[in-house]
């Protein structure tokens, strides 16, 4: 009997785990981290609203290394400098920016799929932010129309972004819930929706200059007018931003005073940046590990890692000679429209650093000096350009430094990232109110309003021709011979007039990832890019053997998207762009 | 402290005054116990039968003073005669052996001589001789059918046996020394492929039965009841058995973790008045043997040149000029200038100046050539010392060691340390209750480096060209700041400032059981088990100012952390006999708890500052300072039962139940049950079989079960949003130095993710012949695994998170494992043993509507799982020669980045293969290029002794699979600036050579490597001559007068060769770190080293 006892205490040990074992002792609940339901308040909507912009300053993907997330953000150097008339890849012999510098990509390149899904995960997150608004409690119409009226206006910048690479696209909003979705389409009304929504219901002006508010919709819905060849839509859009615009602190849309403000962290997004229409902002030091610093421009620093040199790597995208040339002007101050390269702008090429140079004594633009680094011109605050010592290989690439990305000397420690200093705050600018005044050019030469051209070309050279804004030695004098004049005579005809303004759009916005894009839009990409490639490939060995062929205007769909959405019949959902 | 130990013990002070009583307490340990300590023995006092005839044989006699003669019998459990048997005289070598009827003669010195008996396939016995002149010796049979193996939650002896478990031979094993087990198992175990990792210390690599799940596919492993992961958390000197558990029918007990197979590893116990002291200890060195072939500093310039001239440019390099033909510069590097000859004043050493301001290194060009693989590697020692002391009472029994293992890396500045303790003792209370505990407690430091990677420095001596010396012409690191060069980091380097950061760990893995025998045959137990590990590491990046894009830049990083692993188990096991029924119940719960947490900050700007001294986050600048915490928790909850039942002993039936609960998974399906059955006929016991006498034993398994598979993150089934300052944060006020938070999704979840199920049918037959000198273990399985989890590649429109797991599609493996043994002896002297091991299996994806892509390289996915296909086999374009002609390249089909308006351009490169014949080449055209399968694998040991003498040697087959060779990528092709292969210099195509292997040579080709195509994929197989190992063991007198029972010396090599066609260093690549479905590419590994070591082994 005793023994009986002991076993049944025994087997009631025995079953205790059992019976201590509650369900919720299989619950495991991640920590640390927001559910859905959690977010569904005013704070936590706006926070989901903040993930949304967060992607303006772009995101890590694949090995999470900043060195590979150039093309995770708003800079278009890949897509749309190195791959034009203004810039070679740069750096040395090789590599994935290669193949697109040659237009020979193939869709297993890696930095088509980092573009495509950086621009799908800004996509995504706008989309949450519409698709939880509407569940939040206790938000005022007027409230609700501001977050959707935000996150659909960067839904359209998202696509535009990935529209111009790709063309047709898979159409993916709030309401999608299954991700196969043919590219059957360029999403142009899509976006015009989007936009259009956010510019008739968003405020002018914000408590953050970092948000987008009616007028940067406007602005970006007039582009994508523009893009489409929908001249007369796009003036009057125009027309009404020019006159009433403001930025989102309230600042009425004019050009800075000074060129070279645009490119300054110190002016950047200042309570006097009138030309912000829509910045990328940048940050450091934020506890971010450096992922919100300028990523898309790491690589595009004067190649050394001495102190005395900013950032110190890569020697990525270098200016070509073909664009340094079309800073030239003649007597009259004005570019060489047809013949920019008949004489060259001197350079250092094949001359060591150590080796006495003089730099180039003719007439120049002087954004030439705010736009490219070369020997002799001081480099911002860094001193002048020292030439080869700061080239990666110039046999391959030419003796041509990036300028507009790179921060001063001053901001060293405090504006660049603790761990890395290829990573600073200077703000990729996505659209600059000079930009605006460029499209409206175009259109109105577009509908023959020359004169009206003019004028606003006029604008942009007056502003370009303060010499106060020149590049300085450090005695004062102006570090070139810069002349820079308007445009005088009337302009009567059509093609000389859009010559004029795409022309000075390429001065103006040089290096800032415009240009491939532009040369498209107008449908003379073929004709300049292999005009182009003739002549500087006589000055570069990157360039050898290299063509444009028709099917270039677009790139391909990535291999990896195209393998990842196949359908259970095995056919693949997206479509590849024809010639890849 | 490893010295002292091995002279202290080597050449003990006291050893004159303990000799006699340690030699009094062999003496009378020798007497009661077989020589095969390690299983039960038991002296048969049967009646003794009168032999029938006495056929006596008188092998050696050469004692003069023989004054008894004894006769005997030898026989088997069964009663059956033994012939052949060895009676010797235990430390002589006088001795005899049995008749037809197992029947000897002997004649001894006197009554005090013990005899040694020995059969092969029988465990050897002493026997007192006393004054007994008639002796019967029953041996039991030995290490194999009365062997007990370890199950599921019990033991079972080997003739019960139904499923398929395999038993790894510990002695084998332990002649490949190792730090981790999975390195001692390849080619040891039929159906278990196995691969170790060559960073000291690093992880291996163990799959059972092939991987049939696209997520984890690591099998179980339990060690002292305690299940933890990995194999490497055990000294490999501490373990008495590893038994794995392949089938459903063995591994269903185990529920939702059984389906990887389990490894069940039982550590040494102490046994009752058997005290004993044994040390072990060996030292070696290992060597790569097998570097990449690259090109040296002259025939990179002419390389260089040709390639160039091949893309129509005029030669221009920085470092070799543009002259008619390369010239090697006398320096690489002065400040920015590189190509510089003496006399140059920059290269003047007085404008030497490594400090950050002014910075100007100068560095002359290495002219014969850095070989970069040699100067990263070293001839690494290893050494190994464990010391062991077990015993005990009646009362009680305890097993001590003390382990201390250093190996250096075959990478210079690495290394790994491991001191180790295990304790286990086990207490009698009373008759009924036993309790004990195992303790396992070591202390790792490790420094290794990535392997496998494009970052590792393996990877980074392709990466670097050889005109680049080690060093700067002031001693500090050269590297690829000079220009033209590249952008690799000096490996040396690399490894040098990495070489006093620490990556530590404290793990103590142990467990407390009780054990009741409530009444007769019902026995209760209860066992608590816990793995706990506390890490600890820090990192410094130092400056790395002679790398092409390196600065001044300084990090400190920091972090520790905890995991544990609480297992609580409680079982009721109830064996009872009705006659010919034995019957064995089992029943039982288990609760499993795991907890990891971490913390980690960093801080930078450390710079001047950079030595040990000023390595404390404090003294880094607070602005961009970093901190984390994490937590991650999961449990499982577990019923589980099964009945063992025997008729006879011939009819064998098991059946196992296992119910879990767990938390990774969703309340709606968090529970499986996973059930199992399997039955056995052991034929050779039946009477039909008596006339059949050179079969030993025969038997014939069949089972079936379903296990499955937990293997996914423990977050899996939610889906939210994170706060990261990095990825949802964002500058909205435009600060410059501050944002503002957001969040952004982390992760989706999905609430319907359940356990992946495998069933398997498993059959098998077990055969002894030839008085068991053959043995052959065969098994055929059929194995479906549903429901597969798999992280799917999403669409990228769906924006980037976390992907659940989802359940889709099943997979099928067909195989077979099979072991052949066989044992014999060329005289009583020479005795040996030979056995080969096979594993084959086929994998298949069977379910319609799968097909995804994995395996990233610098190309995309290279790796695509399809129905009809094996998982993750290589996928990509074909070559399919080269344009010979313009004509050529004008009459082909369109193909990327080959340009018909300029066809010279063409000529040389490779033609892609139009597969579907439609007239271009496009993504369509990609075929199936490989497979990472092996066809099988084998492995074959030979044991020869000879006298004192014994001999192993072990060798490894693995055929039929393919190797993704990526480092081609960037030897063989124009990818990044770097070094090149050999082969791209010699054997590109020219018009001479159109038979090559590689396209023309073209400083503007990035074509050739832009797509995933054939030539990267070669043949994996090889054959490695493994081990050698000879031993000698010291006579026993000559053992017994330093007082030791046992003494054996043995040297031995690794890897003595290889015979593969793969142009890689090593085919042995089956772990590359990037899971199931990752397997199989070479992304630059650490090579298989050639070791040479020499041991001692001594017991007391």
């Amino acid at each position: 009997m005793k023994n009986f006892k002991i076993y049944i205490s025994l087997l009631v040990i025995s079953l205790i785990p059992v019976a201590c074992v509650q369900d919720d002792f299989l619950d495991r609940k991640p920590v640390g981290v927001f559910s859905e339901e959690a977010l569904k308040t005013k704070s936590g909507i706006n926070g989901i609203l903040v993930g949304a912009y967060a992607g303006l300053n772009g995101s890590m993907y694949g090995n999470g290394s900043s060195a590979g997330a150039d093309v995770n953000t708003f800079s278009n150097w890949v897509f749309g400098s190195l791959t034009s008339d203004d810039a070679q890849k740069g750096a040395d012999v090789g590599g994935s920016r290669s193949n697109i510098e040659r237009y020979e990509i193939a869709a297993d390149n890696t930095k088509l799929d980092d573009r495509w899904r950086f621009c799908y995960d800004g996509v995504a997150r706008c989309n949450d932010v519409i698709r939880i608004t509407p569940e939040v409690k206790g938000l005022t119409e007027l409230e609700i129309k501001n977050l959707i009226g935000q996150a659909r206006t960067l839904r359209g910048l998202y696509y535009f972004h990935a529209t111009v690479i790709f063309g047709r696209l898979p159409y993916v909003d709030e309401t999608t819930t299954n991700f196969l979705i043919p590219n059957d389409r360029v999403l142009w009304s899509e976006m015009e929706t989007d936009l259009k929504y956010g510019y008739d219901n968003l405020p002018e002006t914000f408590p953050e200059l970092g948000r987008v508010n009616k007028w940067s919709a406007g602005v970006m819905l007039a582009k994508i007018y523009v893009h489409q060849k929908k001249y007369a839509q796009a003036k009057a859009l125009l027309d009404v931003i020019i006159a009433s615009g403001k930025t989102t602190r309230g600042v009425k849309y004019a050009l800075l005073a000074q060129y070279h403000d645009n490119f300054k962290i110190a002016t950047q997004g200042s309570s006097t940046d009138s030309e912000s229409v829509l910045d990328a902002q940048y940050s450091v030091n934020d506890n971010g590990r450096g992922f919100n610093g300028g990523l898309g421009e790491n690589l595009n620093l004067p190649h050394g890692g001495l102190p005395t040199q900013p950032g110190g790597c890569c020697g990525y995208h270098q200016p070509s000679q073909d664009f340094v040339n079309a800073f030239q002007t003649n007597a009259d101050g004005l570019p060489y429209l047809d013949s920019h390269n008949a004489q060259e702008v001197k350079n250092d090429q094949g001359i060591e650093s150590s080796a006495a140079y003089s730099p180039h004594t003719g007439p120049l633009d002087p954004r030439l000096d705010w736009t490219v680094g070369r020997r002799g011109i001081p480099y911002l605050d860094w001193g002048p350009h020292p030439g080869k010592s700061w080239i990666r290989d110039q046999a391959y690439a030419g003796p041509f430094s990036p300028k507009k990305n790179v921060y001063y000397k001053a901001n060293e420690g405090v504006l660049t990232e603790g761990t890395s200093r290829q990573l600073s705050a200077n703000n990729t600018r996505i659209i600059r109110f000079s930009d605006v005044i460029l499209l409206a050019a175009e259109a109105e030469a577009e509908l023959g309003n020359f004169e009206k051209a003019r004028e606003y070309v006029n604008q942009i050279r007056r502003r370009a021709a303060n010499p106060a804004g020149f590049v300085k030695n450090p005695d004062g004098s102006a570090a070139a011979n810069y002349i820079i004049k308007e445009y005088t005579t009337t302009w009567t005809d059509k093609a000389f007039s859009l010559k004029a303004v795409r022309f000075e759009r390429r001065l103006e916005l040089g290096m800032e990832g415009h240009r491939f894009f532009d040369l498209v839009r107008w449908g003379i990409a073929k004709e300049v890019l292999n005009t182009y490639l003739a002549y500087e490939r006589t000055k570069r060995s990157n360039l050898n053997g290299a063509s444009f062929k028709d099917h270039n205007i677009l790139f391909p769909v990535p291999q990896r998207q195209i393998d990842a959405t196949k359908k259970s019949d095995g056919t693949a959902t997206l479509t590849q762009n024809p010639g890849y | 402290m490893n010295k002292l130990l091995t002279v202290d013990f080597l050449f003990p002070k006291s050893f004159s005054v303990k000799k006699p009583r340690v030699f009094l307490a062999f003496w009378f340990i020798g007497t009661l116990y077989a020589s095969d300590g390690n299983s039960r023995t038991e002296i048969n006092p049967k009646s003794i039968p009168k032999p029938s005839t006495t056929t006596t044989m008188k092998l050696k006699s050469y004692d003069a003073f023989a004054a008894v003669q004894v006769n005997g019998q030898v026989l088997d459990e069964d009663g059956l005669a033994l012939a052949g048997a060895t009676v010797q005289i235990k430390g002589t070598t006088i001795g005899t052996i049995t008749d037809v009827n197992g029947q000897f003669t002997l004649e001894v010195p006197d009554g005090n001589v013990v005899l040694l008996v020995s059969y092969v396939g029988y465990q050897a016995q002493e026997v007192s001789v006393g004054n007994v002149t008639n002796i019967v010796i029953t041996l039991a049979l030995s290490n194999e059918l009365q062997e007990i193996i370890v199950v599921g939650y019990g033991t079972q002896k080997k003739a019960d046996l139904t499923g398929s478990v395999a038993t790894v031979d510990v002695k084998q094993m332990l002649t490949r020394p190792a730090a981790d087990l999975s390195n001692m198992l390849q080619g040891r175990v039929a159906g278990v492929v196995s691969s170790g990792s060559n960073q000291p210390g690093g992880n291996g690599y163990v799959r059972i039965r092939g991987i049939s799940s696209f997520g984890s596919n690591e099998p179980l492993v339990i060690i002292d009841g305690v299940q933890t992961s990995g194999t490497n958390t055990v000294n490999p000197n501490d373990i008495e058995s590893i038994n794995i558990l392949k089938d459903a029918s063995s591994a269903a007990i185990y529920g939702a973790r059984g389906a990887g197979g389990v490894i069940i590893i039982t550590t040494k116990k102490g046994v009752a008045n058997k005290n004993r002291i044994t040390y072990d200890g060996y030292y070696g060195v290992s060597k790569v043997v097998r570097y990449p072939d690259m090109v040296n500093t002259a025939e990179l310039g002419e390389l260089l040149f040709k390639q160039q001239r091949g893309a129509g440019i005029t030669p221009n390099q920085p470092q070799y000029g543009k002259g008619a033909t390369p010239v090697i510069p006398d320096y690489i590097l002065a400040g920015s200038s590189g190509g510089l000859f003496e006399g140059n004043p920059a290269v003047d050493p007085a404008k030497y100046n490594y400090d950050q301001t002014g910075f100007y290194q100068i560095v002359k060009a290495n002219k014969a050539g850095t070989d970069w693989f040699k100067e990263l590697t070293q001839v690494a020692p290893t050494q190994s010392h464990n010391l062991t002391a077990s015993g005990g009472t009646d009362r009680g029994v305890y097993s001590i060691s003390l382990g201390y293992y250093n190996e250096a890396g075959l990478q210079k500045y690495t290394f790994y340390d491991r001191y180790s303790v295990r304790a286990n003792s086990e207490y009698k209370l009373g008759k009924r209750i036993r309790f004990g505990q195992t303790l396992f407690g070591s202390l790792r430091n490790r420094k290794g480096s990535d392997d496998n990677a494009e970052g590792a420095p393996w990877s980074n001596a392709y990466r670097m060209q050889a005109i680049v010396p080690v060093y700067d012409i002031m001693g500090n690191f050269a590297g690829s700041k000079a220009p033209g060069t590249g952008n690799g980091s000096n490996p040396v380097a690399t490894l040098f400032r990495a070489k006093d950061n620490k990556d530590k760990d404290v793990r103590l893995l142990g467990s407390l059981y009780a054990e009741v025998d409530l009444f007769r045959g019902l026995l209760f137990r209860s066992n608590f088990g816990m793995d706990y590990n506390n890490n600890f590491n820090k990192s410094f990046r130092a400056p790395n100012p002679e790398h092409s894009e390196g600065n001044f830049q300084t990090t400190y990083n920091i972090q520790s952390g905890f995991q544990q692993r609480s297992t609580f188990t409680n079982t009721l096991n109830y064996t009872k006999n009705f006659g010919n029924h034995d019957f064995n119940l089992l029943a039982g719960t288990e609760i499993l708890e795991y907890k990891r947490e971490q913390i980690g900050g960093d801080r930078s700007g450390y710079y001047p500052f950079t030595d040990q001294s000023f390595w404390v986050l404090d003294r880094g600048n607070p602005v961009g300072q970093n901190n984390f915490s994490s937590l991650t928790e999961e449990a499982l909850f577990s019923v589980f039962g099964r009945i063992d039942y025997s008729f006879k002993g011939k009819y064998l039936l098991n059946a196992t139940i296992r119910r879990d609960g767990s938390s990774k998974f969703a309340p709606a399906v968090r529970y499986g049950n996973f059930p199992s059955i399997s039955a056995g006929w052991r034929i050779s016991q039946e009477e039909f079989m008596r006339g059949f006498r050179i079969i030993n034993n025969l038997k014939l398994r069949a089972g079936y079960g379903i296990v499955g598979n937990d293997q996914i993150d423990g977050n899996n089934q939610y889906s939210f949003y994170r706060s990261d300052p990095g990825r949802s944060f964002y500058d909205l006020g435009g600060a410059n130095t501050s944002t503002i938070a957001g969040y952004d999704l982390d992760r989706k979840g999905n609430l319907n993710s359940k356990w992946e199920e495998t069933s398997t049918i498993n059959l098998g037959f077990d055969l002894a012949m030839y008085n068991n000198q053959f043995e052959m273990n065969f098994d055929i399985y059929s194995k479906k695994t549903s429901d597969l989890l798999v992280q799917i590649p999403r669409p990228g429109a769906e924006g980037d998170f976390t992907a659940p797991f989802v359940n889709i599609g099943n997979t099928q493996n067909k195989g077979i494992d099979m072991v052949l043994t066989y044992r014999s002896k060329a005289s009583s002297k020479i005795l040996y043993s030979a056995s080969a091991n096979f594993t084959a299996y086929k994998n298949e994806v069977l379910s319609q509507g799968v097909d995804f892509f994995t395996n990233s390289t610098r190309n995309s996915p290279v790796s695509r799982t399809l129905t009809g296909n094996a998982i993750g086999m290589f996928y990509g374009y074909v070559t399919d020669g080269f344009f010979n002609t313009v004509e050529e390249v004008a009459a082909a089909p369109a193909q990327p980045g080959i340009n018909k308006n300029t066809p010279q351009q063409a000529v040389g490169r490779w033609r892609l293969k139009d597969a579907n014949g439609n007239g271009s080449v496009t993504a369509t055209d990609r075929e199936f290029l490989g497979s990472p399968h092996p066809k099988f694998q084998t492995g074959f040991n030979f044991d020869i002794a000879y006298k004192n003498f014994d001999l192993n040697l072990f060798a490894f087959w693995n055929y039929g699979n393919q190797i993704y060779n990526n480092t081609k990528w960037w030897t063989d092709f124009n990818g990044f600036t770097g070094n090149r292969s050999k082969k791209m210099l010699y054997d590109s195509w020219t018009p001479e050579n159109k038979n090559a292997s590689l396209p023309k040579l073209d400083a503007n080709d990035n074509i050739s490597n832009s797509v995933p195509h054939s030539y990267f994929v070669e043949s994996g197989s090889y054959f490695r001559a493994k081990t050698v190992q000879l031993g000698y063991t010291v006579h026993n007198g000559l053992s017994n007068r330093i007082g030791a029972s046992n003494l054996r010396f043995y040297i031995q090599a690794q890897n003595l060769f290889t015979i593969t066609p793969y142009s890689g260093p090593d085919p042995d690549l089956l772990d590359v770190g990037r899971g199931d479905i990752g397997l199989g590419v070479d992304h630059g590994r650490v090579p298989n080293p050639f070791q040479i070591l020499g041991g001692l082994s001594v017991t007391f």
